[in-house]
């Protein structure tokens, strides 16, 4: 992509942010200050986007209500900035991705098998993580 | 020091009540077939109802529209890829998407005045908007109620749809069930004029009455 199209593709993923939210709004300036910081990165630097560390990226402006609330609608269909990724992290502090199909099961059943021992964990939900990539726009807005 | 929140399962429960729909937000991320993105769909639009009835004074006078596009907008802000009169047989009240899918759910939304009014709000969305086919075999009536007693024009309109199915010249082969997730919503099931496959429609009304009796 050249750099005026990705200009583009910039400008339409800030007029997206403008409709939905409002321009003054404090959720337009979050999504937009994670999307810059995101695209102004070189992707393979941004493996493992946790809350902590998207905060730190826009200098703790927000607070966690505001930073949720951009963090669920930028992981969302309509303007795919974050992928979300699940981890489990156990009592040793050793984390194992999961995939999907293992959340669901744990949901189901009420509990988690450890993808390490295969033990049952019963408090799963303390312990079962998010974690966040570039999404689709990002990776487009790189290339 | 300041800990850093760590974002688990547990904490998208412990903030659900400050951002709307984030109690949702991992489900929405591990959908896996057409039938669970219909289902947390749903809970998310039970959300957004339970909040605006909670002030029907602000929408008393508010067009369909208005009311419509304030749903869609909330469903937006929760990622949703919704619209307003997109067009897909006809200008559509309410569409939401679910893209790199074909997953597609149609809402049609009426201010309640009568079973008439509703019967053509449900025929436009059932021959018009929906194909009937895998990826678009449910869909919603939201019907806004300005009027008292809200389950006794559920009541009413689920009968209403009854008889109409009986009288037809050629049934649609129509059942109801009540919903477990709202004594005053149900479900319709019939057979889909255009892909002769069942068609489910939920029927969720906004309880939207506002007539307080007392002097303030």
């Amino acid at each position: 992509m050249n750099q005026m199209n990705q200009q583009k593709l910039k400008d339409n993923i800030y007029l997206h942010f403008e409709k939905d939210w409002g321009k003054q709004s404090t959720q337009f300036s979050t999504c937009v200050e994670i999307f810059d910081y995101l695209s102004s990165r070189p992707v393979s630097q941004l493996k493992h986007l946790t809350l902590g560390s998207l905060k730190n990226a826009v200098k703790n402006h927000y607070s966690d209500i505001d930073m949720l609330t951009a963090i669920q609608y930028l992981c969302g269909d309509a303007i795919p900035v974050l992928s979300l990724h699940f981890e489990f992290i156990d009592d040793n502090d050793q984390s194992f991705d999961l995939g999907n199909h293992e959340i669901i099961e744990a949901k189901k059943e009420g509990k988690l098998v450890h993808p390490g021992t295969g033990e049952y964990i019963e408090n799963y939900e303390e312990k079962v993580l998010m974690y966040f990539t570039p999404g689709i726009l990002v990776k487009k807005a790189h290339n | 020091m300041h800990q850093e929140l760590k974002l688990s399962l547990e904490t998208l429960k412990k903030f659900s009540d400050d951002v709307p729909g984030l109690g949702n937000f991992a489900n929405r991320a591990l959908v896996s077939d057409y039938e669970g993105f219909v289902s947390i769909l749903y809970n998310d639009i039970d959300l957004i109802v339970s909040k605006i009835e909670q002030n029907p004074e602000l929408y008393k006078n508010d067009s369909e529209d208005r009311i419509t596009i304030d749903i869609i907008n909330q469903l937006c802000a929760m990622g949703y890829v919704a619209s307003h009169e997109k067009k897909i047989g006809g200008h559509t009240d309410m569409l939401v998407e679910k893209p790199p899918k074909t997953w597609l759910w149609i809402g049609e939304a009426k201010i309640h005045s009568s079973y008439p009014y509703l019967f053509k709000g449900f025929r436009q969305l059932t021959t018009r908007y929906t194909s009937g086919t895998n990826d678009t075999n449910q869909g919603g009536m939201l019907i806004y109620i300005r009027q008292a007693n809200t389950q006794n024009i559920m009541n009413k309109w689920r009968d209403y749809l009854n008889k109409i199915n009986l009288r037809a010249s050629t049934p649609f082969n129509l059942n109801t069930s009540p919903c477990n997730q709202n004594p005053l919503s149900f479900y319709s099931i019939h057979i889909h004029q255009r892909s002769g496959l069942p068609f489910t429609t939920r029927h969720i009304p906004l309880v939207l009455h506002f007539n307080p009796e007392d002097n303030s």
